[in-house]
């Protein structure tokens, strides 16, 4: 019964967790920039290589074992990341995980709260490569900025 | 136990937004619950049966079912290179007249991996072997095709009581080598298992299984595929089949959102007991949350009194995804059964429709 009721918490934590992460809401019309961990050195992030990152279809780059890193999914910048580098809804990209996930065993993205989390994990995991606004890049950390996009405003 | 799962299962729906997996993460492991449930209806005309050696054609009766198919609750730790992962499965978990699995849950997988690089990855346990493009997910097929499976992956259900194999392709390996080479252009897998065991799970054979496959990716929407294995029934010295020999080659072409799959598999046995052939043909095409497909399947196998000509299967139906972790399927089929004793006992034509809903997490 005690292993039960941790299963049935474990679904509320699940639940928990988002809503707290769509009380947090930043500006997502501010530049958003992609960052790695320093260990790519020279190698080319190019925004397709980027987007296979994040959809497991690209797992190695030499012998560096990639980690992309992911805001949650309530998140503005995660939803104009979705939009603007890999043209899916957010339905669209946890569809295409959940049969990733069966198919291929393979580990979606590691879900952070907010950019705070996402600087430190992206700084401690090397391969780790994620996204955050701008202006939530404080100078002098030690990431790669990959490049930066600014995201269209919706259309009414 | 029961309760504990489906407690977990229930509790993860009602999660306010249903995410991938139940994931907990720390720096440096995650463990992942996953899910997979479906509830079918199925009906089924009578289908020609008989027993070994085939003294008279008779029929089953006709189906009229409505069931939980499938219940699977995967637990995966993944820490740094290494992965621990179990497949808890439940068949006819809800049949009311007490047949299948009756609710209780089994082990279906139990593996430790660990990844050395993308071009060495060890596997040991228990664990569905790779085996065309659908073997090691077979419990999760309707996810990606059609709910019916093609014949070989999932026979028609009297082929196995009139003399032919239980299943058509590898059940478990446990021991695996895998990986990708060539930045990804070609995986590989070789494999070792126990080969085939008793009822009761217990390996009491002298040979073991030995398998592999290799799937070229010539391009992101195009794979080619060819999978190999034997084993030897020889249940010590009650042999029927003797040494088996498996062999598929499978194509997997995503052009746009048109699907195309196509799988050949030939099966013989040392004793002459199964020679049989399996192909199929499926189109889909995505059309927004729906996926409408076509598909042919012929199956033949030469000793065998009812699939001596073959059969064939047409099939038409459409998915619905209403959600990334709700499904709707609705099917189509058709059977054609070629061998004469069969048409002379008039069951050479039978139709199935079947009605599914899926939950995945």
């Amino acid at each position: 019964m005690r292993v039960a009721a941790a299963g049935v918490l474990l679904g509320m934590l699940a639940g928990t967790v988002v809503v707290s992460a769509g009380a947090r809401a930043e500006d997502a019309s501010e530049p958003i920039v992609v960052i790695a961990n320093p260990v790519f050195g020279n190698i080319e992030l190019t925004r397709s290589l980027v987007r296979d990152a994040y959809l497991g279809e690209l797992r190695y780059l030499g012998n560096i074992a990639i980690a992309p890193i992911s805001l949650h999914e309530r998140h503005p910048v995660a939803q104009a990341f979705l939009d603007e580098v890999m043209g899916m809804s957010e339905n669209q990209f946890k569809s295409w995980w959940i049969k990733r996930i069966f198919r291929h065993g393979d580990v979606p993205p590691m879900r952070v709260m907010d950019s705070a989390e996402m600087i430190a994990r992206v700084l401690a995991t090397p391969g780790g490569m994620g996204y955050l606004s701008q202006s939530e890049l404080p100078p002098g950390v030690p990431l790669t900025v990959v490049w930066r996009f600014t995201p269209q405003p919706a259309t009414p | 136990m029961k309760a504990t799962i489906w407690l977990v299962l229930l509790s993860a729906l009602l999660a306010p937004v249903p995410a991938t997996a139940i994931t907990l993460e720390a720096a440096d492991s995650r463990v992942s619950i996953l899910g997979y449930m479906d509830l079918q209806y199925s009906f089924m005309e009578r289908l020609p049966t008989c027993s070994t050696g085939c003294p008279t054609i008779t029929s089953t009766p006709v189906v009229s079912s409505l069931d939980s198919s499938r219940a699977n609750l995967i637990l995966r730790v993944d820490r740094e290179q290494m992965r621990a992962a179990v497949n808890l499965f439940s068949g006819n978990g809800y049949q009311s007249d007490g047949s299948g699995s009756q609710g209780r849950f089994e082990v279906m997988e139990a593996y430790g991996e660990y990844r050395h690089g993308p071009g060495l990855i060890l596997r040991g346990g228990t664990f569905l072997a790779p085996f065309g493009i659908y073997n090691e997910i077979r419990y999760a097929i309707s996810l990606f095709a059609p709910v019916v499976l093609s014949t070989a992956y999932e026979p028609l259900p009297d082929y196995a009581a009139s003399g032919g194999l239980p299943h058509l392709v590898p059940d478990a390996a446990n021991g695996m080598v895998s990986g990708a080479l060539g930045a990804g252009a070609l995986d590989y897998a070789l494999y070792v298992g126990s080969g085939e065991r008793q009822a009761s799970g217990m390996d009491e054979n002298r040979d073991k299984a030995v398998g592999g496959r290799l799937q070229w990716h010539p391009s992101k929407s195009l794979s080619l595929g060819a999978s190999a294995y034997t084993a030897n029934d020889d249940p010590l010295g009650t042999t029927i089949h003797g040494r088996r020999r498996h062999g598929m080659l499978s194509l997997d072409w995503h052009p746009g959102n048109t699907t195309v799959q196509w799988e050949y598999l030939r099966v013989t046995c040392a004793a002459d007991t199964v020679n049989a052939h399996s192909q199929y043909l499926r189109v889909s095409h995505r059309i927004g949350r729906v996926t409408p497909f076509v598909g042919y399947d012929h199956f033949q196998d030469r000793p065998n009194p009812l699939y001596a000509d073959g059969m064939a299967r047409w099939s038409a139906g459409t998915g619905i995804e209403v959600s990334p972790n709700v499904y709707l399927k609705a099917e189509y089929h058709y059977h054609h059964f070629e061998t004469a004793a069969v048409a002379a006992a008039g069951l050479d034509r039978a139709q199935m429709v079947r009605l599914a809903a899926i939950v995945v997490f």
